[in-house]
Formats: structure tokens, sequence, C-alpha cells
């Protein structure tokens, strides 16, 4: 069912690339080009073709096959707060990991 | 690579390129050579605190050192565009930083293959700053550019677009317009779809490196339609402007 809802969230998708700024900012590298894995449905592909989701209060990034959570980026008056799903019995996105928990 | 920080720029030029288009030629401190296709991120910060972040593509090819050009569309109730449009003039200063993104970017060493451009409305910025390097380095590879517009007054960069495809044979403009195209006109009058991308890519030998910018669901349409007609997934390259008034 297409609710008026679902319209506004389809028309506010973004991509990668919409916030690889905020990104590059945080780990220092840009990052579209990532190799990333979802951990929902084991899909690769890279970080500039991740749904994006900007206009809450954070950044949301799904996955473009199967829309499963991939990362949240939320700014806070203290600092940024960013979730990835690191389950070890799946393939972690690396990269993006590392660099975030250096900066932990 | 050198991590990128906010900058104060000034604002040094403003072009309107159409009522709702304005082009902002921004000089910038700490200018850092771009690729074509790159973004910068640009934000507005209230008395009280508050701030505003976008992302706006880079119009200018890198051989225009110093400074950029942002080409912004003014969206209905868009608070960032709205400002830029009816609030800033020559000489303001502009916090923005960048060049952003390695992935929606036309590398030099494409610069022999065929070139697919495809755009929205202002979904050309990327692409021009493409097509105006391709210019500078005087490659004569074939392409093209597709370009979706509403109305006869919304093409952006019009004239120099028709002299960029009068003085390079291996370049074609090719226009489509959804609601009204100006009087006379013989050309394409609706949204793209499979049978124009069939007709655009036809002429181009070998698979073309397709770059595709403009509103979401163009560009979702538009990327689903090109793996239709049997282009790979990994030639087309994709950057969603998200609404843009449509």
């Amino acid at each position: 069912m297409i609710t008026d809802t679902d319209a506004i969230d389809l028309a506010l998708r973004l991509d990668g690339n919409a916030v690889a700024g905020d990104f590059q900012a945080l780990v220092g590298f840009d990052v579209t080009m990532l190799q990333m894995v979802c951990t929902h449905c084991l899909k690769e592909g890279i970080f500039a073709n991740l749904l994006a989701y900007v206009r809450g209060p954070g950044i949301v990034l799904r996955c473009p096959t199967c829309e499963g959570l991939v990362l949240q980026l939320t700014k806070t008056p203290l600092g940024v707060v960013v979730y990835v799903d690191e389950r070890t019995d799946r393939v972690p996105n690396e990269t993006l990991l590392n660099a975030i928990n250096q900066l932990l | 690579m050198k991590k990128i920080q906010w900058q104060i720029a000034s604002v040094k030029a403003i072009v309107q390129e159409t009522p709702r288009v304005k082009t902002f030629t921004l000089q910038l401190p700490d200018w850092i050579p771009h690729l074509p296709g790159q973004h910068y991120d640009l934000r507005l910060t209230a008395e009280d605190g508050y701030q505003a972040e976008r992302s706006y593509s880079i119009a200018s090819p890198p051989e225009q050192t110093d400074e950029i050009d942002l080409t912004i569309e003014l969206i209905d109730d868009g608070e960032v565009s709205s400002y830029l449009h009816d609030g800033i003039t020559v000489g303001d200063p502009l916090e923005v930083r960048g060049p952003i993104g390695g992935y929606f970017v036309w590398k030099d060493t494409m610069a022999t293959e065929p070139l697919v451009l495809i755009a929205g409305g202002s979904g050309v910025v990327p692409l021009m700053a493409m097509l105006r390097h391709r210019a500078q380095i005087g490659a004569t590879n074939p392409t093209v550019l597709l370009f979706s517009v509403r109305m006869d007054n919304g093409v952006i960069y019009q004239q120099e677009l028709e002299r960029l495809a009068e003085q390079n044979t291996n370049f074609r403009l090719l226009l489509t317009f959804t609601r009204q195209p100006p009087n006379g006109w013989t050309g394409y009058q609706r949204r793209i779809d499979k049978e124009m991308l069939q007709e655009v890519m036809a002429p181009l030998n070998g698979q073309p490196n397709c770059f595709v910018c403009g509103p979401t669901l163009l560009v979702e349409q538009v990327a689903s339609a090109l793996v239709d007609v049997g282009l790979p997934f990994e030639r087309i390259r994709t950057e969603r402007f998200g609404p843009t008034g449509t």
C-alpha cells in the first residue's frame, strides 16, 4: 500500500553521495567507493549507492536491495554518534568500522 | 587525501540562469582541485545557533582555479535555497567544505570511452562540470547529454550547451520537455523512457559510461530502464537530488 508517508519518504530518499561530506569530515577520507555489506540480506555494494534519509535528527543509511539498516549517524551537541551493524558472524564493513573505532 | 575543513568563501558573482536557478561563483581561500561530478557542502548558521546543511554539485571545471561555481535551484519552502536566492549578494561570506565524493566523477581515464549523461532539472549541474572539463582537455569521445526539463525556460546553461554541441561534432545535446515545449518543438516531449534511451544510445559503439543525476524518482526510473536496455550495472553511476518541486 502506498500511503502519503511512503510517497514523502520516497521523494526524500537521497543516496550515499549526499552524506559523504559528513563521513569524510568524521573519518578523514572519501567513503563513497567503500565496499559495504548489508548485514540483513548480505548483498555487497558501495557506500555511494546506499539509500540515505537525511531530513531527520540524524542520517539513516539503508541497503538499496532490502532497505535494511546499515548505518546511522547522529550529531549531538557533545559529538557524533555512529551506529554500524558489526555482528561478527557476518562480514563487517571493516574499513569504515576501523576508522570509526580509531576515533573512539 | 587532505582532510576537508569548513572554510569561509566569498560570493564573487551571481548569475541568473533560469527564472528559478542561479549560479553562485565562490572565491575560496583554500581551493582544492576537484574532479568533475564532485560536490561541496554548504552550511548556514542562524543567530540562535541553528544550522542547516545541504550539498551542491560543482558546475565549474577544475581548470577554473581558486573559485567554484555552484548552480542552485530555488526549491519551494526550501530553507537553504530560498535564503541563497533571496538573501545573498556579491561580497557575502558563505561557509562551505569540499570537494567531496569519489563515486559520481568522470575521470580522465574515461575520456576515450563513449559517455552518456542523463539529467533531470538541476541534475545537469555535475554533468556540466564534466562537459566543461571534457571541452578543456579536448576529448573527442562520443558524448550525449539527454536533458529532461519541464518547460521552455527551464533549460539551464542552454546557450553554452548549444555552443558546445555546435563546436564539437562528437557531442550531441538532446532535450525532452515534460510539460510545455517551446513553440514549434519537434523533439522529445515526454519523460525519459526505455525507447528514448534505446534511440539515444544506438549510435554509440561500445558500452558507454553513464551518469544519471536528477530528482530521486527520475534517477531510479532511468537507472532501471538503462539496465533494461542492456547496460551493465557497473557502467551506471547515479546521484539522487531528492525533491525539486516537480
